[in-house]
């Protein structure tokens, strides 16, 4: 299997375990032989050092048995041993031919302490030296390196926001984000990590963002017809906020069903269903995949854009993936308008009927996953979403970017069956069941293409 | 509520006069034109620079017995750097180069810094590049290093009473108990009221327990009545029923759209039963035999507070900071009656008048909840950080008073329309420990019909803060 995943969280947890024993326990034993490794990036360094070994081997006639080169980069390793530090390794590395060459350590020796010195004090550019040059120095890590880690903000940014500076999309959202303030202005709609989709749900989210935490005000819309949808969520004015940080994230959504309701913005004024409070936490991680299909060999997106990254060269890591593990907490209203003036204008309360908040009747389960390329050019992602109550959905969605145009689709698939139970009315104990698909469920395909500048 | 006022702009007013203007060390500082700055916010980075720097002070102190040094200088070690430090990283703007021009980090007043010629020497230029990438990793925008005196610094790092991160990882306080980790960038707070949303100690109606980050919290609100060293007798918070869960949040931006100004925003509701019938008059506690303390019960469905805080432009001796903060508040209260099968009812009266000889009722009478949008505004001032009036200083009974990073006082007034206006005033007696007096007194009317809040209360605080 071609995709392989690298542990962050495995990561973190050594360096910080490392750490926490370090200081605790004073580390003696780590202390005793510890390496430090690194490579020379001062050209003129590497240039006058090799020379002076160079004719170091002329003057002492060792230098047909040399293998470096004036333009091989030097790479250093110093050991750490009971409170001495020493020369362990050093070796000349070839870019060009990608061989490691070893020194002869005795004619090093002769080069004198000025040089040996600059070299082992580090005062000059360096740079890190990866798994295979540490193979090279004889010296093996189960650690790999932290740099080839995936920050978890170019996966986020592509599902929190926007990585453009204005998008615009027919997915009725819209991102306008200022770079150098780190904030925007967002537009969307539906609450998705909730499983409440803009499909079947007619709400508008206007708020303001930053790169952790956002606040919003949400506004009722009225649904466009499908014929997917048999009884859709009523929404009303509402507020929210929400969060995300690498490894955790949630957010809490409170719509007042305390407001007035227009006749014509409610889809059935005997039966208003309307999640009026809800709250989410989730766990998450993200990780990096390698390039398990080569995306410059399909020919409908090579013709769609022929300038393909060489990031999506096959065997390269080549995106990051999250995952997100989550609990949610749904309280859903059944009521009806109450009785009076069916004037457009002046609006009417709710009679609330059945409010479903207790611990088995709100809460959920949340898994979701998201990928996105590093070349930002596609992303993906795929959420489910099952609460004890018996509401359950997927979402899929899929997205292309071509230039300052994107294009995606999303489908939401409703299980048969997937709906809630309420008390039909206040005078009796019968039960009305919501199915907003209906009882043998649907799938809704909704095509859109988004410009971001 | 005019007597308490006036009690606390007169200890205000006192401290005002007796103090005297401190000075201010000036400290390294950088030109806000010229360079860029913010702090590294994902800790694999942070963890790297920690590296490096030991990494770079073994390199230059250790010996090194097969090399004979050609001279003994001393060597110049850097301080190690520690998971709760800020990590700052310094860049030139309009630069060609792009490169790290410094690093700076530490905390409070201390920062170490790294010069332009020795990063090059302790961080490897893969690390730089990374570090200079900031949109590739979580920063904020840091202010630190353009502080031109110590005093702006502190005062830059004194936590603001709308702070989600707390300037100390451990506060222990009669209004609330928060942990932070150093190295996960978490925190853990637990809160036992709310001045903040005008809902000081049990009038909040549950206790908060949530996770918090630099700028967000969530929680869950638990129906616990914790209610430490209230005074006086008026607090009447039977009224109020706990017995539900909830959720809560907040969110704060710094900074919003390079204003200065940082907007602040928190809610909480409540998950509480469906209740059909409606009380309508006294007549149906008697035929539901309902007991006296369940007839007018009033649940917080929810409440929710937006405001901005912005540094006010006036100079006023003694004073370091004045701080402004207008908002805008709501809450909706429902009112209920429940029965001895925990059943509720809808409420829409509170009382009877006898004068007219009618039912009391919220709005046209067919309401059984309170909704209200009221305006917020608030009012900090926090005396010169580390300094204290002269009478302290010779009093010898006053030894015991010794501040060096925090101010003697800090003030505050917060009114909130409609609904109740909260003074306070803390004493920290030293950097770590302090002493608060909060005076309470409702808005008459207003959100208040029925009585659910207090006329008027008095809470005293205690709180412990310090660094684990």
């Amino acid at each position: 299997m071609n995709m392989k995943m690298n542990l962050n969280t495995l990561i973190n947890k050594i360096f910080f375990l490392t750490i926490i024993f370090t200081v605790l326990f004073g580390s003696s034993a780590f202390s005793q032989q510890n390496l430090i490794s690194w490579e020379v990036a001062d050209p003129s360094l590497n240039r006058k050092f090799i020379e002076m070994y160079l004719n170091k081997l002329i003057e002492n006639d060792k230098f047909d048995q040399n293998s470096i080169q004036a333009s091989d980069v030097i790479m250093v390793q110093m050991q750490q041993e009971d409170g001495k530090l020493t020369l362990k390794r050093l070796r000349a590395k070839n870019y060009d031919s990608g061989e490691y060459r070893r020194f002869m350590m005795d004619q090093v020796s002769k080069l004198g302490p000025d040089i040996m010195n600059t070299i082992m004090d580090r005062k000059y550019k360096w740079a890190e030296i990866n798994r295979r040059d540490l193979s090279a120095l004889e010296s093996y890590s189960t650690i790999d390196n932290i740099l080839n880690e995936r920050s978890f903000k170019r996966a986020r940014d592509g599902f929190w926001w926007t990585t453009s500076q204005v998008e615009v999309s027919t997915n009725q959202s819209i991102y306008i984000r200022s770079k150098s303030t780190n904030q925007a202005f967002r537009l969307e709609t539906g609450i998705s990590d909730l499983g409440l989709y803009r499909q079947f749900f007619g709400n508008t989210i206007l708020g303001l963002s930053n790169d952790i935490s956002s606040t919003y005000f949400i506004v009722p819309r009225k649904l466009t017809d499908n014929n997917n949808i048999k009884q859709p969520l009523d929404g009303t004015f509402g507020i929210g906020f929400k969060f995300d940080t690498h490894s955790i994230g949630g957010q809490i959504n409170y719509m007042d069903s305390g407001n007035k309701f227009k006749t014509g913005r409610v889809f059935d004024e005997n039966h208003v269903v309307l999640p009026s409070a809800s709250g989410l936490v989730y766990w998450s991680n993200t990780f990096a995949i390698n390039n398990f299909i080569d995306f410059s060999n399909i020919g409908f997106l090579k013709s769609l854009n022929k300038s393909i990254s060489s990031a999506n060269k096959k065997g390269k890591a080549f995106g990051s993936l999250r995952l997100k593990v989550g609990l949610s907490f749904t309280e859903f209203i059944h009521a009806k308008l109450s009785p009076g003036s069916k004037e457009e204008k002046e609006g009417r309360e709710l009679e609330i009927i059945d409010r479903l908040n207790k611990v088995d009747e709100a809460l959920g389960f949340f898994v979701r996953s998201e990928i996105v390329t590093d070349n930002k050019k596609l992303k993906a992602y795929a959420q489910a979403n099952q609460s004890f109550n018996g509401f359950s959905n997927l979402g899929l969605g899929l997205e292309y970017s071509i230039k300052v145009l994107k294009i995606g689709v999303e489908i939401v698939r409703i299980p048969k069956g997937s709906g809630l139970e309420f008390l039909e009315s206040n005078s009796n104990e019968d039960l009305w069941k919501w199915y907003p698909a209906g009882e043998s469920g649907d799938q809704i395909v909704s095509p859109y293409i988004s410009f971001h500048f | 509520m005019k007597k308490n006022s006036l009690f606390t702009i007169n200890i205000f007013i006192g401290a005002f006069l007796l103090f005297s203007s401190g000075l201010s060390q000036s400290v390294k500082s950088l030109d806000k034109r010229k360079y860029t700055a913010w702090t590294v916010d994902h800790m694999p980075y942070h963890i790297l620079v920690e590296d490096a720097i030991i990494d770079y002070n073994t390199l230059n102190t250790l010996d090194n017995p097969k090399v004979k040094r050609s001279s003994q200088k001393k060597v110049v070690t850097l301080e190690e750097m520690r998971a709760e430090d800020l990590l700052i990283i310094v860049q030139q703007k309009k630069s060609t180069k792009i490169e790290i021009h410094e690093i700076w980090y530490g905390n409070g007043l201390n920062f170490n810094i790294i010069p332009r010629e020795k990063v090059d020497w302790i961080l490897s230029q893969d690390i730089q590049q990374a570090l200079i990438e900031k949109d590739q990793y979580l920063n904020s925008p840091s202010d630190v290093v353009f502080f031109e005196s110590e005093n702006q610094r502190l005062l830059a790092s004194y936590s603001s009473r709308f702070s989600l991160w707390k300037q100390h990882n451990f506060l222990l306080s009669t209004e609330e108990l928060y942990l932070r980790s150093n190295l996960l960038q978490y925190s853990a707070n637990f809160a036992f009221g709310n001045s903040l949303v005008g809902l000081p100690g049990s009038l909040f109606s549950s206790t908060s327990m949530g996770i918090g980050t630099r700028n967000s919290e969530i929680g869950i609100r638990f129906p616990a009545k914790i209610n430490l060293l209230s005074i006086g007798d008026g607090l009447n918070d039977n009224r109020l029923l706990r017995e539900y869960l909830g959720l809560y949040s907040k969110v704060s931006i710094d900074n919003m759209f390079s204003t200065g100004a940082s907007f602040h925003a928190q809610m909480g509701f409540s998950f509480f039963p469906r209740s059909s019938t409606i009380a309508t008059d006294t007549t149906f506690f008697r035929k539901n035999n309902i007991e006296e303390v369940d007839q007018y019960v009033n649940i917080i469905d929810m409440y929710a507070l937006f405001a901005t805080t912005f540094e006010a432009p006036v100079k006023i001796p003694s004073i370091s900071k004045v701080t402004f903060t207008p908002g805008l508040h709501y809450i909706k209260v429902a009112h209920r009656t429940k029965d001895k099968d925990n059943k509720l009812y809808n409420r829409t009266f509170y009382d009877y008048d006898y004068e007219s000889k009618s039912y009391m009722q919220y709005g046209d009478g067919e309401m059984s909840s309170t909704k209200e949008f009221g305006l917020y505004g608030r009012v900090d001032l926090m005396t010169e950080i580390g300094v204290m009036p002269s009478f302290i200083q010779k009093n010898k009974y006053l030894n015991f008073i010794n501040i060096n990073k925090v101010p003697l006082l800090e003030v505050s007034f917060q009114h909130i329309t409609k609904l109740n206006t909260i003074n306070s005033v803390v004493f920290n007696i030293n950097d770590n420990v302090s002493f608060s007096m909060a005076t309470y007194s409702s808005e008459e009317d207003g959100t208040v019909q029925g009585g659910w809040l207090p006329n008027k209360n008095m809470w005293l605080g205690i709180r412990y803060r310090s660094d684990f």
